[in-house]
């Protein structure tokens, strides 16, 4: 809101823009500006003239509003979108605007969703036992027949 | 809603009965044009049965939700038809008007707004024909509500001072 500089008052502008902002009621403008507007009104025909203008728009608008009759479809086209209605197929993109949706839907959804796969490792990680190193018999066999080969050598 | 986004067609009806007329006026208000409105009006709420699994219940009233729904339709269409033609083109007014008001001057403001740029009409019949706050018609319009603030003051502005000039040639003639 643009003041005058010699008084620090509400400027011509400034109120001309109040008026389009928030129109002419005096009670729908803002308080810390409403003073300031009717410190203006007080020694400004200008910005009177701007008021009464205001107001006779809001004025005419009021009725203009009420002289819009309520507005009837024409007859028939009720039944005509009943019977060009689609069967409503589960395409992708509907399913992925469904998902969207849903995740969309709340803060915790999302959160949940990412943290899924630490969930899943942590209880793969418990589910499954440890498991012991096996020797195998062959292995083992191996192992004392290269010994007594080396031992030969020694 | 939720029945409808079950696949019940016997509520997407009720949801047609209920919603009909103020779809087919604002689609009549954006396309000037019956027949343009009829068949906007039809695909709006062929779009509106193939995307209700998308509405949220905690979100907008279905009213806006429908709306949005409407005013994306006729911005497609225009796209698809006009692509050389800017979206806030004025043309011919061919709206079967209201009832004319008793006074010239409310008559001359009637023809002012029609006057306006596509998207300063469509914010003020809005919020005053249609009676949805700044939010919502920022939500229909896709634009911020702070946009909206400023087409409504702009469309405000221009009906003020095409009202003053008029009172003043009125004033000159006389």
């Amino acid at each position: 809101m643009s003041m005058t500089p010699e008084t620090g008052s509400m400027d011509l502008h400034a109120f001309i823009t109040l008026l389009d902002k928030t129109g002419s009621q005096q009670t729908a403008w803002h308080p810390a500006v409403r003073d300031e507007a009717r410190r203006l009104l007080a020694h400004s025909a200008d910005a009177r003239a701007e008021l009464q203008a205001a107001q006779t728009l809001d004025q005419l608008l009021d009725k203009v509003v009420q002289s819009f009759p309520e507005h009837r479809a024409p007859r028939g086209l009720h039944a005509r979108i009943l019977a060009g209605l689609p069967s409503r197929k589960d395409s992708f993109a509907d399913r992925a605007d469904r998902l969207v949706g849903w995740l969309m839907a709340g803060f915790w959804r999302p959160v949940l969703l990412s943290l899924a796969p630490l969930l899943l490792g942590a209880w793969l990680g418990s589910a499954i036992p440890l498991q012991e190193e096996e020797v195998s018999p062959a292995l083992d066999l191996s192992a004392v027949l290269l010994d007594e080969v080396y031992t030969s050598y020694d | 809603m939720a029945q409808i986004q079950a696949g019940d067609r016997g509520a997407f009806d009720q949801l047609v009965r209920r919603h009909l007329n103020a779809i087919h006026a604002y689609t009549l208000r954006l396309s000037r044009s019956p027949a343009d409105a009829d068949d906007l009006t039809q695909e709006t709420f062929m779009r509106i049965w193939q995307k209700a699994a998308t509405f949220r219940l905690e979100g907008v009233r279905v009213t806006t939700w429908m709306h949005r729904i409407a005013h994306n339709v006729f911005v497609d269409g225009w796209r698809r038809r006009e692509p050389t033609q800017p979206f806030d083109d004025e043309y011919v007014d061919t709206v079967p008007s209201p009832e004319p008001p008793d006074d010239d001057a409310a008559a001359a403001l009637q023809a002012n707004i029609g006057r306006l740029p596509l998207n300063q009409r469509t914010a003020l019949s809005l919020c005053l024909l249609s009676g949805f706050s700044t939010d919502e018609t920022g939500h229909i319009m896709a634009i911020s509500t702070h946009a909206v603030e400023s087409l409504i003051a702009r469309a405000r502005r221009t009906l003020r001072q095409a009202f003053r000039e008029q009172v003043n040639e009125s004033a000159t003639c006389r």
